[in-house]
């Protein structure tokens, strides 16, 4: 006990917001701003790989960049967080229209508070972004949608990150900062529409499980270490108040249906009717984890595939997500690359969709072969050979010269980026290839091929099939569907036996273990080519 | 070309079909078994290993160079003296506890075996005492080498090699790991001989660690 006192302290001050707090000689930035509330992104989780948490530091007068979660604090200092800046998310897809029934349960607590307009909400819990829509209870209309970016990026981009630190320290930071930012949500989306929070009767939530689980307080040893399976599919109904999202009302979780196929695939597959569907169809969600569905009302199998972050622009050398500034569009032709920006202006990176289409581009133009490889100066077209330098892991197709891009930088896709992708294409190729193959149905007999999410609703058509990350058959049959988890968490929100329904699509699911499964191993392989 | 030019190059394009008629007809012509092995097949292998290395050749190519070999090898075998594939001794290879990720870790094994070891596959979700019972069964291994690809895992390592401790039996043997999230930091932390980031440098510095 004598030593804490002799530990020595000292104040940091976050700015802009000026938020003093008070640490311990030693602390790390990182722990001090998780602290604090405030934000730093730490796609690494804080093992110093990522470069990702730059902070600038103001000690003495003197300012310098700093890495958050290394340096440790030894002096008062004032720290300058980056601003957050919004993603390009999936607008809502395809809305169903759908007439308000509340369960009964909730309609009478209505009754009892005798709520005039009453409201519900739906959040679809992203990794990455959390998006909440405002909903009116009786009319069914979406009133307000409010999204950003899920905090708990400070823990770590993946979920493993983000449960390892949950197995370590506790889940109560995790569980608190995304319960605060929900609840700051409802506040937002109340406040937009100029209604009540309290109005809100029922809060319906969608996620990945691991979301769910760090939601919940969930214990998740047994989720990102053997055997992989959640602690619990369902969630209990509780009061909005003792979840500590708001003070009235109830909140409600989809189920899950395994470890990595989680609410937010059943709250698709919701949305796509997956329980009506009379020809087979294959759904869709490229994320760090590929969600593939495929099948048609009678029988219908599931399965996760870990791509890796690659087609989120993570763990690519000038990747991006879906920020402003992010080549979100690429083309090559004899007069050189054709680079389409979000938000236009100077491109900054590049994101999935960028990514997916100059990958494509190169097959097609021989800057890459079959196998993946860099072609050499001599197989080169003509028009690309002043585009393309470097040797082994660094020849690259340079994009924009330094003098073009926004940070003074060169955009480049390196020979590193295309086996980074060739491995994120493989997983779900050969996932969507082995579910298919067990259903014994092919590609040509599909009636739609229904892409979810972020990447897949910006993704080219065009593109996807010249990678292979479906087979040229699907052309033709492939829609975006939006922000299909979103919808499929209203039309839940909305009507009890939508809810009951996706209960129920949850229970039929056949889920299928890709990590015993022999045939995936070996298309794992086969598809690793373009 | 020669028939050790025309063996590296079915080696090198994964050409498995013709690889073992290639291998009869050096013998046949009078080329010396262990020059074909040497110079035809091992240098080959290796070289894979390095374009692999630097990005320029992918897994599917490793994986059919080094099927190839294998087939060569077999082929070759009744000619060699006895264990001459197998000289630099034998590593026992798994990925550890809980992880099923076995590409990488197969990669590795294949590099091994064509740099000249003898290859112990324990497979994935090898549990510590599985290690312990291969090294108690065998005395004569020299090298084990675990892989993980989770971060989760990477614990599994590290109770891998307390359980060898554990046993009296770390002396013996050195300890390589390897696996994306893998890094020379940890490795050192708890306490393996080497690690590295891919598969042809590791059968480089697993040579080196055996002689
Ligand atoms: C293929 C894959 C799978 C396949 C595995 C198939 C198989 N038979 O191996 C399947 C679909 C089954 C799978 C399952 C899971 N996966 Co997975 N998977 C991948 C993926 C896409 C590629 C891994 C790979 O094969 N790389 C290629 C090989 C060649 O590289 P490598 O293994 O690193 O090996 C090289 C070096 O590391 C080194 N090396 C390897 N071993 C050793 C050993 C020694 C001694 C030495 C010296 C060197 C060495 O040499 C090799 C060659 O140079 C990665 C993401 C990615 N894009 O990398 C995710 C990834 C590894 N998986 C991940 C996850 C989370 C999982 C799951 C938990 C979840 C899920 N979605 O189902 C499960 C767990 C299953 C289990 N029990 O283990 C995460 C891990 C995240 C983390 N923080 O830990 C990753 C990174 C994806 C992601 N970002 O989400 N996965
Ligand atoms: S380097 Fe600091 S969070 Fe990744």
């Amino acid at each position: 006990m004598e030593n804490i006192k002799n530990i020595k302290k000292h104040t940091i001050r976050f700015l802009p917001s000026g938020l003093p707090i008070d640490v311990a000689d030693g602390t790390t930035i990182m722990d001090a701003a998780r602290k604090a509330g405030v934000f730093i992104n730490a796609p690494c989780g804080g093992d110093g790989k990522c470069l990702k948490c730059t902070v600038e530091v103001t000690s003495d007068g003197v300012t310098t960049t700093q890495l958050a979660c290394r340096y440790k604090v030894t002096s008062d200092i004032d720290v300058t967080a980056p601003e957050k800046t919004a993603s390009k998310i999936a607008e809502s897809g395809t809305s169903r229209k759908i007439d308000p029934l509340l369960s009964e349960m909730i309609s009478k607590n209505i009754e009892i508070r005798g709520i005039e307009q009453p409201l519900v909400m739906a959040f679809d819990i992203g990794t990455t972004t959390v998006v909440g829509y405002l909903i009116s209870a009786e009319s069914g209309e979406t009133i307000s949608t409010v999204s950003r970016m899920n905090p708990q990026a400070q823990y770590g981009a993946d979920v493993i990150k983000r449960a390892e630190y949950a197995m370590q320290s506790g889940g109560e930071a995790l569980s608190r900062i995304i319960k605060d930012a929900v609840s700051d949500m409802i506040g937002e989306a109340a406040s937009l529409a100029g209604a009540d929070r309290q109005n809100i009767a029922l809060v319906m939530l969608a996620g990945n499980t691991c979301m769910n689980h760090l939601f919940m307080g969930f214990p998740v040893r047994r989720l990102v270490t053997a055997p992989y399976k959640p602690a619990q599919n369902y969630s209990p109904v509780i009061t909005a108040a003792e979840c500590g999202i708001n003070d009235s009302g109830y909140t409600a979780w989809l189920p899950n249906i395994d470890g990595f196929v989680g609410s937010d695939t059943v709250a698709v597959l919701l949305d796509v009717e997956m329980d009506k569907l009379e020809k087979p169809s294959l759904i869709l969600d490229i994320g760090t984890n590929g969600e593939v569905a495929a099948g048609d009302r009678n029988r219908y199998i599931v399965c996760s595939t870990a791509a890796g972050p690659a087609f989120e622009g993570v763990g690519i050398s000038c990747g991006m997500r879906a920020f402003t500034g992010a080549i979100d569009r690429a083309e090559i032709t004899p007069d050189g690359v054709e680079l389409g920006v979000i938000g236009g202006g100077k491109p900054h990176g590049i994101c999935g969709s960028g990514l997916l289409d100059i990958v494509a581009a190169m097959l097609k133009h021989g800057v890459i072969d079959e196998s993946g490889r860099f072609s050499d100066e001599d197989e080169l077209p003509e028009y690309l050979r002043a585009m393309v330098t470097g040797d082994g892991a660094e020849r690259r197709l340079v994009l924009a010269r330094g003098s073009d891009s926004a940070s003074g930088k060169e955009i480049a896709v390196t020979q590193k980026d295309v086996r980074e992708v060739q491995l994120a294409k493989a997983a779900i190729a050969a996932g969507v290839k082995t579910v298919l193959r067990q259903l014994r149905i092919s590609f040509s007999q599909l009636d739609g091929v229904m892409l979810s999410g972020a990447f897949g609703n910006y993704a080219s058509e065009e593109s996807l099939c010249t990678v292979g990350l479906l087979p040229r058959e699907c052309a033709g049959k492939i829609v975006h569907i939006g922000n299909a988890a979103g919808e499929g968490a209203k039309l839940a929100a909305i009507n009890y036996n939508e809810y009951k329904r996706a209960v129920k699509i949850a229970e039929n699911a056949e889920y299928l273990e890709l990590a015993t499964n022999k045939t995936f191993q070996e298309l794992y392989i086969e598809e690793m080519a373009f | 070309m020669s028939k050790i030019e025309e063996i590296r190059e079915a080696v090198g394009k994964g050409k498995s079909k013709i690889i073992s008629e290639l291998v009869e007809e050096a013998v046949a012509e009078g080329a010396s078994p262990m020059e074909i092995l040497n110079d035809g097949m091992i240098d080959e292998m290796a070289e894979i290993g390095e374009k692999f290395k630097r990005n320029e050749a992918f897994v599917p190519e490793m994986l059919v160079a080094a099927k190839t070999m294998k087939k060569g090898v077999e082929t070759l075998k009744k000619y060699l003296p006895d264990g001459a594939d197998k000289a630099l001794g034998k590593v026992v290879i798994g990925t550890v506890a809980g992880d099923m990720h076995d590409i990488g870790k197969n990669l590795v094994a294949m590099m091994f075996e064509s740099t000249g070891f003898e290859v112990i596959d324990l497979g994935v979700d090898v549990p510590a005492e599985k290690f312990v019972e291969a090294l108690k069964a065998d005395p004569e291994i020299k090298i084990v080498a675990l892989s993980a690809l989770l971060t989760t895992t990477m614990q599994a390592m590290r109770d891998t090699i307390t359980a060898i401790e554990e046993a009296g039996l770390r002396e013996n043997v050195k300890i390589m790991v390897g696996g994306a999230p893998i890094t020379q930091e940890f490795a050192d932390e708890i306490g393996a001989d080497a690690y590295t980031a891919d598969a042809a440098s590791a059968a480089e510095v697993g040579k080196a660690l055996v002689s």
